[in-house]
């Protein structure tokens, strides 16, 4: 009797083993992919300073540029995933400013697990999901890149979980070091998440939000321990034919300065060298509370594969001056065209773009300033 | 001349029972033509052959026929690997009666695809019927799809031919007792 169950029990263990692992076989793959993106711009101001106003990538007038160069690894094995996204030249030094060193040219380099076919953990420096536009120009139909994102976040280093109840509906929760930095650079970590939703074919809705205290960063939030920044966002693509998409992206970022008052030069006096360095740094921009918002809408349209038509028009209001550029209102319309030849890979992308401030934001060529700017160029993509 | 009326008959069935496999269009279809093999049976291992080979909204709710769609990636060559370009999808109908059977490969579809901000290649909405002899800007690559794709299907039609082929029983040999004898 003994015996039996000795040889139930060896039975048991050694079915167990058996199917230990029982992960999804898969032999791996790896795809390796990247682009290559140069562009020529032409600023009808001349400005003296030989740079274009509010611009994030295309920042150089009358100049052959290098915009960056990628290479995108990408690693699946069963449920597990790495990313390995490394980009190098002017733009990656511009688009991973938060990084330095040899970190400078990862854009992003995560590792992802699939739990389930619903459950996704991702864990490591990823894009942000705020947004329509992208750092990678291919991506984007436009070549220059919108106010909205310019001002807002371009990566985040943390943690996410993602889960898909359908292909018509899923969620996004985050924890992360904050906005565009490998490291934390206080000691306040960000919350960040997302819903999807496609109530209709063809329709695709994102609503997200990154929301924590942004002091200290190099995103310009301030020096302030006990400040707050929310930023929600919804982007939403229509497929209206086989021929014309149509895009919106909408921000609203609220930063809550942590002072009790605005900042004067008593304050500043009366503190200890430490404080008043931080106090001065504040005063004026980030010790009252303020808000800024921006809209975007984008039609383009493929007459076929290989030429197509894009229209953005956009309004961006940063009346206090909380983001990047100081106190800005502008609107700005980019028309894009894009010509697909050597089967898709390679784009030429010309381009005109007005943006119209108002306030006298553009240098123009005698050093001053004027409320318009105007240029046009063209980008040249090549992926491969 | 009866015997000879037979044997020209039997050619003239014999030439309709297998009229040529591609019909104008992309599309691949065939009577096949199987001895001792009544629509009961045909049918049930129609049905079997679509679920072993991974058919999708497998319909049987046709009278004596199976339909069902397909779909799988076709691929761009990248510079060091291979990308996924987009999908290709079908419809599938096998019709069935004593003796013969009937299938249909047709609405091939390709389907636009495009790499998301995760470097997922996900649908645009975008698509082009196989039926459509040019692709512009990216022609070569068309003809390759539409070559991978008939590579595949007639790799199906062989393996749903070889499933509806009538098995042969054994006979039962009866055991002979000395009384039989």
């Amino acid at each position: 009797m003994m015996k039996k169950k000795f040889y139930l029990i060896l039975l048991v263990i050694l079915t167990a083993f058996s199917s230990y692992g029982q992960d999804s076989v898969s032999t791996g793959s790896l795809t390796i992919t990247g682009y290559v993106d140069t562009y020529y711009q032409y600023n009808l101001n001349s400005p003296s300073d030989r740079k274009n106003g509010g611009r994030i990538f295309d920042v150089y007038h009358n100049n052959f540029s290098l915009g960056l160069v990628q290479t995108a690894f990408k690693y699946t094995y069963g449920k597990a995933e790495a990313v390995l996204d490394l980009t190098y030249g002017p733009n990656a030094e511009l688009g991973n400013f938060g990084n330095s060193g040899t970190s400078k040219i990862i854009k992003q380099a995560y590792l992802a697990y699939g739990f389930t076919d619903k459950l996704k953990f991702t864990i490591g420096q990823f894009g942000t999901h705020i947004g329509y536009e992208l750092i990678d120009a291919p991506l984007n139909y436009n070549y220059s890149l919108s106010y909205l994102f310019g001002n807002g976040p371009f990566y985040h280093t943390g943690a996410k979980l993602n889960y898909t109840f359908s292909d018509k509906a899923g969620i996004m929760v985050g924890v992360v070091n904050g906005w565009d930095g490998l490291q934390d650079f206080n000691d306040k970590k960000s919350l960040a998440a997302q819903v999807f939703v496609s109530p209709v074919e063809g329709v695709n809705l994102y609503l997200n939000w990154i929301g924590g205290d942004e002091y200290n960063t190099l995103s310009a939030f301030g020096s302030k321990k006990g400040s707050f920044t929310n930023l929600f966002d919804l982007t939403g693509t229509v497929a209206a034919s086989d021929k014309i998409s149509l895009g919106v992206n909408a921000a609203y970022g609220m930063f809550s300065s942590g002072y009790a008052k605005e900042i004067t030069d008593e304050d500043i006096a009366a503190a200890d060298p430490v404080s008043a360095g931080i106090l001065e740094a504040d005063q004026g921009k980030y010790d009252k509370d303020a808000s800024w918002f921006g809209v975007a809408g984008y039609a383009n349209v493929a007459f076929n594969d290989v030429f197509g038509l894009g229209l953005r028009v956009e309004h961006f209001n940063d009346p206090d001056g909380v983001r990047y550029f100081g106190p800005l209102v502008v609107n700005a319309l980019t028309a894009t065209a894009n010509i697909a030849l050597a089967e898709g890979r390679f784009n030429i992308k010309p381009e005109i773009r007005f943006d119209a401030a108002d306030s006298e934001f553009f240098v123009e060529n005698e050093g001053k300033a004027k409320k318009t700017q105007t240029t046009l160029g063209s980008a040249f993509i090549l992926k491969f | 001349m009866e015997k000879f009326g037979v044997v020209i008959f039997f050619f003239v069935i014999m030439a309709f029972t297998s009229f040529s496999q591609e019909i104008p269009g992309f599309v691949f279809s065939e009577v096949i033509v199987v001895d001792s093999l009544d629509s009961g049976n045909l049918l049930k291992t129609g049905k079997e052959w679509v679920v072993e080979n991974g058919f999708t909204s497998i319909d049987t709710s046709g009278l004596n026929e199976v339909k069902a769609e397909n779909s799988f990636f076709v691929y761009q060559k990248g510079l060091i690997s291979k990308q996924v370009h987009g999908k290709i999808s079908y419809t599938f109908l096998l019709e069935v009666k004593n003796n013969k059977y009937k299938y249909t490969f047709s609405e091939f579809t390709f389907h636009y695809y495009k790499q998301n901000r995760n470097y997922e290649m996900k649908p645009t909405g975008k698509e082009k019927s196989l039926n459509d002899p040019t692709a512009k800007g990216w022609q070569k690559t068309w003809v390759q799809h539409k070559y991978s794709t008939k590579k595949d299907i007639l790799l199906f039609i062989q393996s749903l031919k070889e499933s509806l082929i009538p098995v042969i029983q054994p006979q039962v040999v009866k055991q002979s007792t000395p009384s039989d004898f």
